[in-house]
């Protein structure tokens, strides 16, 4: 489902990692994957209008090893063009510290993705996937802060290739609040309407049926009343 | 319908099932295709090489056709003997997203070609011995001195190791030479210097956008000279992924429903007791304490 379904990257992800020892109880997180994704067969990605930019964001400390998981989005015209979920490779010693490594995952894609798009001619959208959002204000005012002395070398090296690229003017950071962090959906379980509130978010969302054509823009809105693909920040 | 039966595993099988017709035309157009193409001469095999092995493969496609082909057991082939390199890129399906996104919101056309086998146009660099495939057997299995009559293979064939790779090289040469650019961050995307045309590849599957039909024309008659392919028309689905595009609005819905119903269907989950989220709020997965073997048949599928 890695084409069309960022929705339960997360969940596929936290599964993922007891596939080489798999009991019962694995069994029913998988069969409620299942039953989430029957019930959401006709589920799409609708490219059009709206956001161009990414999201990142990090769980701290939530892998049973205390890895912090991060995960990232990004949106072209509305819907996901990339996201990934992500256990982080070492431990953070904070929620900052957590943050700047999933900012720095993000930027690398965010570099990328830029890149790809002004080689394809849209130079305006490249532009416009260089804008990340990211919830955590410590993590952004670190980018800025020439005071900043990181202790360990690996945060160190991270530190210095987001301040390069912000410097410069390639990338440029927002801060966005956590309800409205359409990345959220990457790193933790949430309750319903967060989840649907993020699910809009990325541009997913119930297909036309198939016997109306695509023309038919067939129930674009859930109980939170978010039309998706809307910039949410 | 026959729709329900499976497909046969060799080609013995297929000459004797209900569909041995469908299945013999299928095989004898593969045929023909290999002999066109000249895919192995005969030889003797030298002493002190082995021939991989070869078989049939039989699928039913959605549309109702019946294809076979001759796939190389890949995993009879040493390194350094019978391949060196075996890396092909594949287009990533973040730059297919960034690309449909693109394509909607300027309106452009959006076609799509596909290759008919598409190994067989590249010429092999190893020397390949392989056994003659089953229904191609001739009287001369051995000469006069005892010695193997085997396929030398001239062009690749699929399910070597290096088939991929000699595709990508084949294909990477015709479009530089005909004007186009690859992108440094998608190896598989291909983008015209003068006309407004980009291109992604994925193995034997090809995408053309461009805002002109013109030009997408103008690439497709270049392809037809060079290559044995198909027009699809407008893209409708790639990879598993439907494509519903809405022009006069320029949306564009990407979907795997169906690939999703398969797999629901497959695991015997019914549409009763839904749930809103994949997974509940306070789930925690841990290790288990004690080892649950997996079952050897079930694994094999995922390998």
């Amino acid at each position: 489902m890695i084409g069309t379904r960022p929705d339960i990257a997360f969940a596929v992800s936290a599964v993922s990692q007891h596939s080489s020892n798999p009991g019962p109880a694995l069994w029913t997180a998988v069969r409620r994957i299942f039953r989430y994704l029957a019930g959401t067969q006709t589920f799409d990605i609708l490219y059009g209008s709206g956001y161009r930019g990414g999201y990142t964001d990090a769980d701290w400390g939530a892998g049973e090893d205390r890895k912090s998981i991060g995960g990232y989005a990004f949106m072209m015209n509305g819907g996901a063009v990339s996201w990934a979920s992500r256990k982080q490779g070492s431990v953070a010693l904070s929620s900052t510290e957590a943050e700047y490594m999933a900012l720095t995952q993000g930027v690398k894609e965010s570099l990328w993705l830029g890149e790809l798009l002004e080689g394809l001619g849209a130079l305006k959208h490249g532009k416009e996937i260089r804008k990340v959002q990211c919830d955590n204000q410590a993590a952004i005012a670190v980018t800025k802060n020439p005071e900043y002395h990181a202790d360990t070398k690996h945060i160190d090296i991270q530190y210095h290739f987001i301040r390069e690229h912000v410097n410069s003017g390639g990338i440029v950071l927002f801060y966005c609040p956590t309800h409205a962090m359409t990345a959220d959906i990457f790193t933790k379980l949430l309750p319903r309407p967060q989840f649907e509130k993020h699910v809009l978010g990325l541009g997913l969302g119930p297909g036309p049926s198939t016997e109306t054509e695509a023309g038919q823009e067939a129930g674009g809105k859930n109980c939170a009343g978010m039309i998706r693909g809307e910039a949410v920040c | 319908m026959l729709a329900h039966l499976e497909e046969p595993q060799t080609l013995s099988h297929a000459l004797v099932s209900e569909e041995s017709k469908e299945w013999y035309a299928a095989s004898e157009s593969e045929v023909d295709s290999l002999v066109r193409n000249d895919t192995w001469e005969l030889a003797l095999l030298p002493a002190g090489r082995e021939a991989i092995g070869c078989r049939w493969l039989f699928r039913r496609k959605d549309d109702g056709r019946y294809k076979a082909r001759l796939v190389a057991k890949a995993y009879s082939q040493r390194e350094g003997l019978d391949y060196t390199e075996a890396f092909a890129p594949v287009a990533k399906f973040n730059s297919l997203r960034s690309l449909l996104a693109l394509v909607c919101e300027n309106d452009s056309e959006l076609d799509g070609m596909d290759v008919k086998t598409a190994f067989l146009y590249s010429d092999l660099e190893e020397t390949v011995y392989m056994e003659i495939p089953e229904g191609l057997h001739t009287e001369v299995q051995r000469n006069n001195s005892g010695e193997r009559v085997v396929c030398r293979l001239i062009k690749s064939i699929y399910g070597l190791k290096q088939s991929p790779r000699a595709w990508y090289g084949k294909r990477n040469h015709f479009f530089l030479a005909n004007g186009f650019q690859r992108s440094k961050q998608d190896h598989r995307v291909y983008i015209h210097k003068f006309f407004k045309l980009i291109l992604l590849l994925y193995v034997d599957d090809l995408v053309i956008t461009s805002p002109s039909l013109e030009d997408v024309a103008w690439v497709q008659n270049c392809l037809h000279e060079e290559f044995e392919m198909t027009n699809l028309g407008p893209l409708t689905g790639f990879r598993g992924m439907a494509i519903k595009r809405n022009r006069p609005v320029r949306t564009l819905h990407l979907t795997q429903h169906k690939y999703t119903t398969i797999i629901l269907e497959r695991h015997g989950i019914s549409t009763c007791a839904l749930v809103s989220t994949p997974a509940g709020p306070h789930t925690r997965l841990l290790k288990s304490p004690i080892t649950h073997p997996t079952d050897p048949n079930i694994l094999q599928q995922y390998q």
